[in-house]
């Protein structure tokens, strides 16, 4: 055998110390577990300066029931990361299964991007709101965010880039389960929305940013762990938010572009509601409640019947993933910190749908992408 | 060139692209070839929608080696390098580090290079082109970049560069 120094894996102490907090025991109750004589072994295993031996691991694995690569995996969340999901109809199974996902996606990226690389300053930006904060000033906020970060004439379709590129949020458009519109999570060390890309585009963006504004906010309105998608109301928090997106995605000097609503017949209404819709990229309903809430339209007006977007609107899906993410994996890939199977299998798609993945967002595909 | 007398370990990279390239039976029939567990798997049931080879077959054409948890572990414990290695790559480097025959070792994806270089291994390291020549086989398709020579001394002088700079700063 070649000679190689005797290294420490240093993941696995961590990992050994996330397990045992999670399970509430005391270093010397896990030294029984590993079969060790005392807590003082566990704490060296935990600092990094032992590493745990094979019996050991087997141990561990036995006890917690968990997969081997729990201790060794440096693409997933254990013990880390606060998500809040969108979600509709889900069950918390479902849920969770996915979360489990999305944490190996977010793991990825935090693990194989240097910090002083990522886009966005370094330092957490936050809106100056809390739970007693008016629905005025969340929408006054939401329309600020539009005119200084130069948002331009559709928000929506910059919205993405702005949260990326000025606050530093990871935003990931993803394959998600029916029912799951999206969520906001946060790490020690990022931030990050993801966003089901196959939801019809107006809900898409209303839901990013909704997520953009529990991002902004989580230290003074830490979201909840599960939120419905379908619920106007929910709590004081989450109609803020949605208060929020609706002035960011369409600010008031743009919508006011579109002339008065309230002397419109039904028809003509209708008709411009499918207009103004698609102009904003939202649905029909969030400007129907966004003109009440301009009062340019009564409360009592009526939510009228639409016609249905057309199909090339519709079929507007943006390619998995993003552009920062992926220029993450494939500089990762080229530098050796991570294999292409690795990645194939972490993002899990074939090793053959990698460089049209890497093509779509515009990325230069390694050339061990074949 | 002369013929590499040594086992070949191969990983599931290695083995796809050598299909591909029209020269399975070339390199079967002129190397010992030695492979783990998982990437038998791989190799067997088109992994990533990859060129399946028979199972008998393979198992006439390949040693096939079984890594236990125990050896994943001990293995795992001691080089954290090992989580950036899809399984069948994984497992080729774990059999391989508990060797202390002579061997050598072809496995494309810069990931599983930068491992064998960081440990010690750079010599051990061979490209598909280096095996084939070395038979004066000449694939029919030709072979991609990285399944050649000249990527593979680059990647290795890149890496080891790489090791350098870090150590100064």
């Amino acid at each position: 055998m070649n000679a190689v120094a005797t290294a420490i894996n240093p993941l696995i102490g961590l990992r050994l110390l996330a397990l045992r907090e999670q399970n509430g025991l005391s270093q010397g109750a896990m030294a029984e577990v590993l079969g060790v004589k005392s807590h003082q072994i566990v704490s060296t295993i935990e600092g990094g300066t032992r590493p745990m031996k094979a019996d050991e691991m087997t141990a561990l694995v036995k006890r917690f029931e968990i997969s081997p690569d729990y201790l060794t995996d440096p693409f997933r969340l254990i013990g880390e990361g606060q998500f809040s999901w969108r979600q509709s109809a889900c069950s918390g199974a479902a849920l969770s299964a996915y979360q489990e996902r999305a944490g190996k996606w977010l793991a990825t990226y935090r693990t194989l991007s240097d910090p002083e690389d990522r886009p966005g300053p370094r330092e957490r930006l936050s809106l100056r709101l809390w739970e007693k904060s008016s629905f005025e000033l969340a929408m006054a906020e939401g329309e600020r965010l539009t005119r200084d970060y130069k948002m331009g004439e559709v928000p929506a379709a910059r919205l993405p880039d702005v949260m990326e590129q000025d606050f530093g949020i990871l935003v990931l458009m993803v394959d998600a389960d029916p029912g799951i519109s999206g969520a906001a999570c946060r790490l020690p060390e990022l931030d990050a929305v993801l966003v089901n890309r196959n939801e019809n585009p107006g809900r898409r963006n209303f839901d990013l940013a909704h997520e953009f504004f529990h991002i902004l906010t989580w230290d003074t309105m830490p979201p909840g762990e599960v939120e419905d998608a379908n619920d106007n109301g929910g709590s004081r928090a989450e109609q803020l938010a949605n208060a929020f997106a609706s002035a960011l995605l369409m600010p008031r000097r743009l919508l006011e572009r579109f002339g008065d609503w309230r002397k419109l017949g039904n028809a003509e209404r209708a008709s411009r509601m499918r207009t103004v819709a698609d102009h904003f990229r939202v649905s029909v309903s969030a400007l129907h409640w966004r003109l009440v809430a301009l009062k340019f339209l009564n409360k009592a007006a009526a939510m009228l019947s639409v016609e249905a977007p057309s199909d090339a609107y519709l079929a507007d899906t943006p390619p998995a993933f993003s552009p920062v993410f992926m220029t993450v994996i494939g500089k990762a890939i080229d530098a050796g910190d991570i294999s292409v199977s690795r990645v194939a299998k972490l993002l899990e798609i074939p090793r053959d749908a990698l460089r049209d993945l890497f093509a779509a967002h515009q990325v230069q595909a390694p050339v061990t992408v074949s | 060139m002369s013929v590499i007398s040594d086992p070949v370990l191969l990983d599931n990279c290695a083995i796809s692209a050598c299909v591909a390239a029209g020269a399975w039976s070339a390199l079967a029939s002129r190397y010992t070839l030695e492979t783990v567990e998982e990437v038998e798997r791989e190799a067997t049931t088109g992994y990533q929608h990859r060129a399946i080879i028979p199972p008998r077959e393979f198992r006439e054409q390949v040693a096939v080696h079984a890594v236990s948890d125990a050896a994943r572990f001990d293995m795992q414990a001691a080089h954290a390098g090992l989580g950036a290695l899809d399984e069948g790559e994984r497992d080729l480097w774990v059999h391989a580090l508990a060797r202390d025959d002579a061997w050598v070792l072809c496995g494309p994806d810069i990931a599983s290079i930068k491992f064998g270089v960081l440990n010690g291994y750079q010599e051990r390291l061979v490209s598909l082109e280096q095996l084939l020549k070395a038979i004066g086989h000449t694939p029919k398709t030709k072979l991609a970049d990285h399944q050649t020579e000249k990527w593979l001394q680059a990647v290795i002088g890149k890496i080891v560069m790489d090791e350098k700079f870090k150590q100064i700063r």
